[in-house]
């Protein structure tokens, strides 16, 4: 059987999927409750807590600052939607997509 | 992937050496279909020599194009082409008698057309009585009326109507024709497929299988809301989740997670088309609701296609989008009308299924040519197989893989034309005969693409949609 590497495989729809499709929101949703809900720690430790969780290691500090500016700016009114859009934007990079 | 480098001077790297940095140009929306294509222009081997380019960009072709795309209108299930479009005077005659001939059982009693058929156009070519709309477009029909394929299995014939083969999953004919030649609107898919069949196949019909991925058809589904279908992915995906603002600052987010890790691999053509993927994604959410909206049609069009009529309104809307998205650039777009299998209530069903499509279709060639893109749109009309002369019962008729008719319009076809001819009942190819291969080196000629040269290397080697079959019917083309 003839098998080989697929060549680039990056479609639009693909990345429609990671921005709209229902199921990604809901993870996203879920994964930021769950991030909110521990209460014992603070919004920095939570940013590492996100990064450990989806590409298994520690934001850098500049991730972090990146994160929370992202989540402040994103809805003033409302930071859990800023987590989140954080949450969800975090499932679409490149690097939880792909492994390396 | 993300550790298989290219080598080369990637374009990334050239636009950084340029100050600004791709991740800025993408995000920016300046990588114009233009500049993309002059990039190309100036390289030899297109690009081999940038690193990531769109594999959707403008491709050259082999020679100069008669049709600049396709509009392909799959009638599954095996249309009877003894009671549509293969007249045969001899199956009147000897209705009732056995025969032997054609893809029928030995033994078989003829089975006569209960439609009659009328001369049309200033070619009088013989067109049955259930098309009374089409047959006013004879003069631009070449009905192809010597078409025989592999198989008499539904599964079968239609995947090798769409693939070539269905003995192993290959890259489909609209993806092989955006691998040929790229789209021309970076806003839209280049190869949509409208109410494919979920069986037979299934997405294999508009798979790109070894191809890149870039080259799959889109699916849609009008026929049951273009809105709010939970199995139409696309109709769910394309709607913004959130307000544009706050998505393009998300987006924005997500692009600077991938340019950083773009810095990290220093070169990376698929990083690159990652980043890429999204920001199309964020123009499609536009492009395609709006092109999709029929609503600034006029009323005039829309009774044209018969969209206030129950029985021509579900296929008249899929035509009419058909038009749209052949309007705005898209490469190869394919139509399906179901339910085609007449073993059984060939009259009425038969009936059905003419009325359903008549109209649409012939509004869909009036319309094209009134926008002046008949001239280089290829219409193909076709089904898997056709149907025996011999009856099955006295009013169906059973598979036929020897002989059926396909018809083609448009882009300097002959018009007024029966290409070919079956045996004297109409049951096997006989004169002329064409294949499901030579109609499909016949679609690719008609795209500027040689079928013999557009190759794709995969496992070791080169690929062609005809593999080693194929040779183009030049006498359907003006």
């Amino acid at each position: 059987m003839v098998t080989g590497e697929r060549d680039v495989t990056t479609v639009a729809t693909q990345a429609l999927y990671m921005l709209n499709s229902a199921f990604v929101i809901d993870q996203s949703k879920r994964f930021a409750t769950r991030l909110l809900a521990i209460k014992s720690i603070d919004d920095a430790t939570r940013v590492d807590l996100a990064y450990r969780q989806t590409v298994g290691r520690f934001a850098t500090s500049q991730e972090r600052e990146r994160a929370l500016a992202f989540i402040s700016d994103y809805n003033k009114s409302d930071p859990a939607a800023g987590w989140h859009a954080l949450c969800q934007a975090t499932f679409a990079s490149a690097e939880f997509r792909y492994l390396n | 992937m993300i550790n298989s480098l290219r080598s080369g001077l990637s374009r990334r790297a050239m636009l950084k050496s340029a100050s600004c940095g791709f991740g800025y140009l993408a995000l920016a929306g300046r990588v114009s279909d233009a500049a993309r294509q002059q990039a190309r222009a100036a390289s030899a081997t297109p690009g081999a020599s940038l690193g990531y380019t769109s594999p959707l960009i403008l491709k050259a072709t082999h020679f100069p194009a008669r049709a600049k795309r396709i509009i392909f209108l799959f009638m599954q299930g095996g249309p009877s082409h003894l009671d549509t479009f293969d007249y045969k005077p001899r199956l009147v005659r000897d209705h009732g008698s056995s025969s032997s001939g054609g893809g029928g059982k030995a033994g078989g009693k003829l089975l006569a057309s209960p439609f009659k058929f009328k001369k049309a156009g200033q070619s009088g070519i013989e067109i049955s009585e259930v098309f009374p709309h089409l047959s006013k477009h004879a003069d631009e029909l070449c009905l192809i009326n010597s078409m025989h394929t592999s198989s008499p299995a539904h599964p079968q014939a239609t995947i090798e109507m769409h693939t070539g083969t269905s003995l192993f999953v290959r890259p489909s004919v609209g993806a092989w024709s955006l691998y040929g030649l790229g789209t021309v609107n970076q806003n839209l898919p280049g190869f949509i497929t409208i109410n494919p069949p979920e069986r037979l196949g299934g997405p294999q019909n508009y798979g790109s299988a070894f191809l890149p991925a870039s080259f799959q058809g889109t699916r849609i589904t009008p026929s049951r809301g273009v809105k709010g279908d939970e199995r139409d992915l696309l109709s769910q995906i394309i709607k913004p989740a959130a307000p544009l603002a706050a998505q393009r600052k998300q987006l924005d987010l997500i692009q600077q997670m991938n340019q950083q890790l773009l810095d990290d691999a220093k070169v990376n053509a698929e990083l690159e088309g990652v980043v890429e993927s999204y920001e199309l994604a964020f123009r499609m959410q536009d492009a395609v609701p709006q092109v999709l909206d029929l609503a600034d049609e006029s009323a005039a069009t829309k009774e044209m296609y018969g969209l206030n009529n129950g029985a021509t309104s579900n296929f008249g809307t899929q035509c009419l989008m058909a038009r749209r998205l052949a309007e705005q650039g898209v490469r190869y777009i394919e139509v399906c009308h179901q339910g085609w299998d007449q073993h059984n209530s060939l009259k009425e069903r038969l009936t059905a299924n003419c009325t359903a499509i008549d109209r649409p279709i012939a509004a869909l060639l009036t319309d094209l040519k009134q926008r002046g893109m008949l001239d280089d749109t290829l219409v193909v009309w076709s089904g898997e197989f056709g149907r025996t002369p011999q009856g099955q019962g006295d009013n169906g008729r059973n598979h036929n893989a020897a002989g059926f008719t396909s018809w083609l319009a448009g882009a300097g076809t002959k018009g007024g034309l029966r290409y070919g001819e079956t045996d004297e009942h109409g049951g096997k190819a006989a004169v002329n005969k064409v294949h499901t291969h030579d109609l499909h080196a016949t679609m690719l000629h008609y795209m500027g693409l040689d079928h013999e040269k557009l190759t794709y290397n995969y496992g070791g080697r080169n690929f062609r949609l005809t593999e080693v079959h194929g040779h183009v019917v030049r006498d359907v083309m003006a």
